[in-house]
């Protein structure tokens, strides 16, 4: 005979399991996570090689201590490499939804915010190890964080909550809409959201409406606070910078994705 | 007794079939927004982003030429490429649903399949062109080499065009599936990028100035762009004839071994 269920398991224990299952998930599909692997890695090795030469320009305008291109693609790599993963982290959602393992999760005596908070765990978790990952490679090919140990640590935590934050606005679509193809869909939004931004190059180089454009672009002033932490060295002002809009970012996400679980569940 | 079979059916002209596809392709296409939409948006966001971008690096090489001049020919040509890898995308969508099939039931000589691509890709080329010319037009870019720099430039697109849908067709007829699409996408940006796509020879360092010497799609750009640039001069010209020419050779082949293997 078996036991009653007398007790339900905590919160917490089940978040756990769950983000297990949802880096799990991701780990085994990694076939679809290279893009956002590889991507930025070949977009830093062009780059480098076609705007190696302007890095007097840089210097002039913005960055007097900038050593190497690699060096200034370095936050770049980290935001877009992180944007293009949460992308994939929320079609894992929509994944659930279309097959009706959310549904099942639903009917089973699971904690309702533990299985979006897994998720979003799970995505914070590949964040940062895609933030450690370009951190590393773009080192051992010349660049140099300015900012030492802690430079690095707040890369990591930013990538961690880059992808916390734009995973949490995507599950909010992807519980919505329960379409993958729908999720899949913002990828080309994410390219656009990145080149008009100053990821690619600084926006004191930008003139007319596209510098206004990156100037508004929340992804320039994340970017730009990693970019300080590299290049110039550390500063409470460029950590706050790379951290806080993340943190915004995340707590709008998580409201919306919140929101649209509870619509859903009052639709069930 | 009933006639003898002819050795070409009158409907399986090479060239009237090849037509016939052209015309029922770029119904497709019409009827597809989704598919169109992005291959247009692209280029044109592609021309402003760039320019907007990187345009500052560009000054220091053609300090008296606006921006847009380096970078309208280029998003023409990429718009041309990957439109004509999303006209492949069809070719597996007809793998899929069987009409491909019938196609090569069909009495007529296989060549007329392959034309019929090759035809909707340059057809369907002109729509980037047009777009992102008029992008530039209103942006305030100049023709320092005059009206045949626009002639140029759309010999340079129908040359990507064909080399784009001869590669993606030929990865299409091989594996059937969109689990090809990635490649065919990889292959035109490996071509497009490791170029002088974003700035000239002189800006070019390390590893990609030595690739892109060697790359014929910088030569087929340089062809495509010259008179965006400065006067118009055989010395540019040619060595995109022939680059072309050699990338010619090579896609059709891939697409024409592509094809034959289809058929038992």
């Amino acid at each position: 005979m078996t036991a009653p269920l007398s007790v339900r398991p905590r919160a917490l224990a089940q978040v756990g399991a769950l983000s297990r299952r949802a880096v799990v998930g991701l780990l085994r599909e990694f076939p679809l996570l290279l893009p956002g692997i590889l991507f930025p890695l070949v977009f830093v090795a062009i780059n480098a090689g076609s705007f190696t030469k302007s890095l007097p320009l840089l210097r002039a305008c913005c960055y007097p201590e900038l050593d190497s291109f690699v060096t200034f693609t370095l936050a770049s790599s980290v935001v877009q490499g992180v944007l293009f993963g949460s992308v994939q982290g929320a079609t894992g959602l929509a994944t659930d939804i279309e097959q009706g393992f959310f549904e099942r999760m639903l009917a089973s005596p699971v904690n309702r915010t533990a299985i979006l908070v897994s998720r979003l765990a799970g995505a914070a978790f590949l964040g940062a190890l895609q933030a450690l990952l370009f951190a590393v490679v773009l080192t051992i090919f010349g660049a140099r964080v300015a900012a030492g140990a802690a430079g690095y640590a707040v890369l990591i935590v930013s990538g961690a909550l880059i992808a916390l934050g734009f995973g949490a606005l995507l599950a909010a679509m992807a519980i919505k809409t329960g379409s993958a193809e729908a999720v899949q869909s913002t990828f080309p939004l994410a390219f656009v959201l990145l080149f008009a931004s100053s990821a690619f190059f600084p926006r004191e180089t930008m003139t007319g409406w596209f510098r206004t454009l990156a100037d508004w672009n929340p992804l320039s002033h994340i970017t730009e606070g990693l970019r300080d932490l590299v290049i110039d060295g550390w500063s409470w002002s460029a950590a706050l910078n790379a951290l806080d809009l993340p943190l915004a970012v995340t707590a709008v996400g998580i409201v919306l994705a919140l929101v649209a679980l509870r619509r859903r569940l009052a639709a069930s | 007794m009933s006639a003898p079979v002819r050795a070409s059916a009158p409907g399986g002209r090479t060239l009237a079939v090849a037509w016939a596809l052209v015309l029922r392709n770029l119904v497709a296409i019409r009827r597809l927004p989704s598919a169109l939409v992005p291959s247009l948006v692209f280029p044109v966001f592609g021309t402003i982003a760039f320019a907007s971008v990187y345009g500052a690096a560009i000054r220091q090489y053609y300090p008296d030429l606006p921006r847009l001049n380096w970078y309208v020919p280029l998003n023409v040509l990429q718009g041309a490429a990957f439109g004509s890898v999303f006209l492949a995308f069809g070719a597996i969508r007809d793998f899929q649903t069987g009409i491909f099939d019938r196609l090569l039931a069909a009495p007529t000589r296989r060549t007329a399949i392959l034309v019929g691509f090759v035809l909707t890709a340059m057809v369907r080329s002109l729509l980037p062109l047009v777009l992102v010319v008029a992008i530039g037009a209103v942006g305030g870019m100049s023709l320092p080499g005059g009206a045949l720099s626009l002639v140029l430039l759309l010999v340079a697109t129908l040359m990507v065009a064909v080399i784009g849908v001869c590669w993606g067709v030929g990865l299409a007829f091989r594996f059937k599936s969109m689990a090809a699409a990635p490649l065919m996408q990889v292959g035109v940006f490996v071509l497009v990028f490791l170029s002088e796509s974003q700035v000239p020879e002189a800006g070019l360092s390390g590893w990609l100035k030595w690739v892109s010497a060697v790359n014929p799609a910088t030569q087929v750009l340089r062809l495509g762009r010259q008179g965006f640039l400065h006067e118009i001069t055989w010395a540019e010209t040619w060595p995109g004839l022939v680059a072309f020419l050699g990338l010619f050779a090579l896609s059709a082949g891939f697409a024409a071994r592509g094809l034959r293997k289809l058929v038992p």
